[in-house]
């Protein structure tokens, strides 16, 4: 039989503000453990909530770039439940008036392009951190992420298969990224992402069980994860191996399985109501107005600026626009050396390439992109040939030098004198006579060896194109 | 009628059958209560969320530095390494 995947998706995502949603403690990823809390976030009785307007303000921005239509009296409710991680026993969410409702983003996937329903983006307060501890039996808290700010954006169940739904997180990520409202870094969590999933016969309206799975901290584990639930369900439904009950999942990356962690808890268990102490949000035109005039450009309009304007290829603006941190450095090159189809290959290529080889992620890449365009300069001046640039660009990387003065310094100029060139290929042919003798019978390939004898012999340093020529010229004599 | 042990479970309290009792019997004098005001009419009132009449109580974004992490920790019955420490939770 055939079935049909239905997946609808939560992705929390951490907000870029300074400080937390309700006091005004640090927000910052990364401190010791419990040096950024407070009374307030600490849970102590008396403690006033008072809202980072930044944070409503970044809310009102996640509204705009997803289409959503802006709740115009928002309100906080308090959700209830009680582990340790949340020192009040109640989440601040929205649950009876979040910030927007009914929005969309536009996928596109090999089937071509789709519109993902959201049913709605609420702010909502991040719990605390636990480190289980096997040895003492305890459980250790660490409440610097308590009450970080964050969005839950809601999607409808639209998604078909893992293809939709890694799309639709990467759209999400660059929409967001570019718009400030979030770094989006799955590694850091301050992206996370939560699949709703369930399995029906094809053609059938009925939804079959539905089992929510966690704990995916990378695009790779999020499509393991919902091939591997898929199956299960499918199992479940052919053999009767197991029964299949809504419930919670984790994911366990090392063993590539989910696993039970809760049954899943009805709405009315968190008996949600209003925060009293919370004052209603009215967002007036003006507000609303305000918060989109001072958005940047968005990811879409990059892509239309990168491919009308400045005539590139779509291949090459889809790959600079899905991440803010590329396009920020093609922005920045740019600034300082104006020949967009440069930058773009020497970001493509060559950046991009290091960071893979490095196991590095694009948002990780830290360059000095004056040096990166002065670099890109002297390769499209032919003051150094390519090969020399790919090493100086990983001196760049690694030491941040200076590429005009290393290039002097270390005197890797390149090499145009034709008379130097033409002495360096005639001793290569001598001290090769076997190759010659190959050329000679007609095999072509020995052509791309003496070329590399021979930018050997001068230093790596010589105009490939010269040398390509004079060779040409010679074996042709010969 | 409330199932008092759901509440248990959810709350993560354990009752002893006194206290059961006793809070059952209370909670569903007040669920009684709260029938009687299903009678009222609020087909035109909107949900009141506060008595008070404020709206946009807001803060700018910034960092204030308020307790040091020994104060912090000053209360907590068990701790280690700047972390409360609890017996083992695992969800």
């Amino acid at each position: 039989m055939k079935y049909e995947i239905v997946m609808g998706l939560e992705v929390h995502v951490e907000l870029s503000t300074q400080s937390k949603l309700f006091c005004g403690c640090s927000a910052k990823f990364g401190a010791d453990a419990n040096d950024n809390v407070c009374p307030a976030c600490a849970g102590m009785p008396g403690m006033p909530a008072v809202t980072n307007q930044k944070a409503v303000d970044l809310g009102i921005d996640a509204a705009i770039v997803t289409n959503s239509q802006i709740t115009r009296t928002m309100t906080f409710d308090k959700k209830n439940y009680f582990y340790p991680d949340l020192p009040t026993s109640y989440q601040i969410t929205q649950w009876f008036a979040p910030i927007c409702r009914n929005g969309w983003v536009e996928i596109e996937t090999e089937r071509g392009k789709k519109k993902i329903t959201l049913k709605q983006i609420h702010i909502e307060e991040d719990a605390g951190k636990m480190v289980h501890d096997a040895r003492s039996g305890t459980s250790m808290l660490d409440f610097n992420r308590t009450s970080v700010p964050l969005i839950e954006i809601v999607s409808n169940p639209d998604f078909r298969d893992a293809e939709e739904v890694i799309d639709y997180l990467e759209k999400l990520r660059a929409l967001l990224s570019f718009a400030g409202v979030s770094d989006c870094k799955m590694q850091e969590g301050s992206m996370r992402c939560d699949v709703n999933i369930s399995v029906r016969p094809a053609g059938s309206e009925k939804l079959g069980v539905r089992t929510e799975m966690k704990n995916m901290n990378s695009l790779k584990a999020i499509t393991a994860a919902i091939a591997f639930e898929a199956n299960r369900h499918i199992d479940a439904i052919e053999t009767g191996s197991e029964v299949l009950i809504q419930e919670t999942r984790g994911w366990d990356d090392d063993k590539g399985i989910t696993f039970s962690m809760r049954e899943k808890e009805d709405a009315t268990d968190y008996r949600y109501f209003p925060n009293p102490e919370l004052m209603p949000i009215v967002i007036s035109d003006e507000w609303i107005e305000r918060v989109r005039s001072s958005l940047p450009e968005t990811s879409q309009d990059k892509f239309v600026r990168m491919t009308q304007t400045l005539g590139l290829p779509e291949y090459d603006s889809s790959i600079i626009t899905r991440s803010k941190a590329l396009a920020d450095i093609f922005d920045q090159t740019m600034a300082h050396f104006d020949k967009p189809k440069e930058v773009v290959n020497w970001i493509i290529v060559e950046l991009l390439g290091i960071a893979k080889g490095d196991n590095k992620g694009e948002d990780d890449i830290r360059i000095d992109c004056r040096k990166f365009a002065d670099l890109i300069r002297l390769v499209d001046e032919k003051a150094i040939n390519r090969n020399v640039g790919k090493k100086l660009l990983i001196k760049v990387l690694e030491e941040d030098v200076d590429p005009e003065n290393y290039v002097k310094e270390h005197g890797l100029g390149m090499l145009t004198d034709t008379s130097l060139i033409d002495k360096a290929v005639s001793e290569v042919l001598a001290e090769n006579p076997k190759s010659v003798a190959e050329f000679k019978e007609g095999k072509l390939k020995v052509v791309g060896f003496l070329m590399g004898q021979i930018m050997k012999k001068m230093g790596g340093k010589a105009d490939p194109e010269a040398v390509k020529s004079i060779l040409q010229s010679q074996l042709d004599q010969l | 009628m409330l199932e008092i042990s759901k509440y248990e479970s959810l709350t993560k309290l354990n009752l002893t059958e006194i206290e059961r009792t006793q809070i059952e019997k209370i909670a569903n004098k007040l669920i009684v209560s709260f029938e009687d005001l299903r009678e009222i009419d609020t087909k035109n009132v909107e949900p009141l969320v506060s008595v008070l009449v404020l709206q946009n109580v807001l803060r700018e974004d910034i960092n204030v530095k308020s307790i040091s992490r020994e104060e912090l920790l000053s209360n907590a019955p068990e701790q280690y390494g700047g972390y409360f420490q609890v017996p083992k939770t695992l969800d």
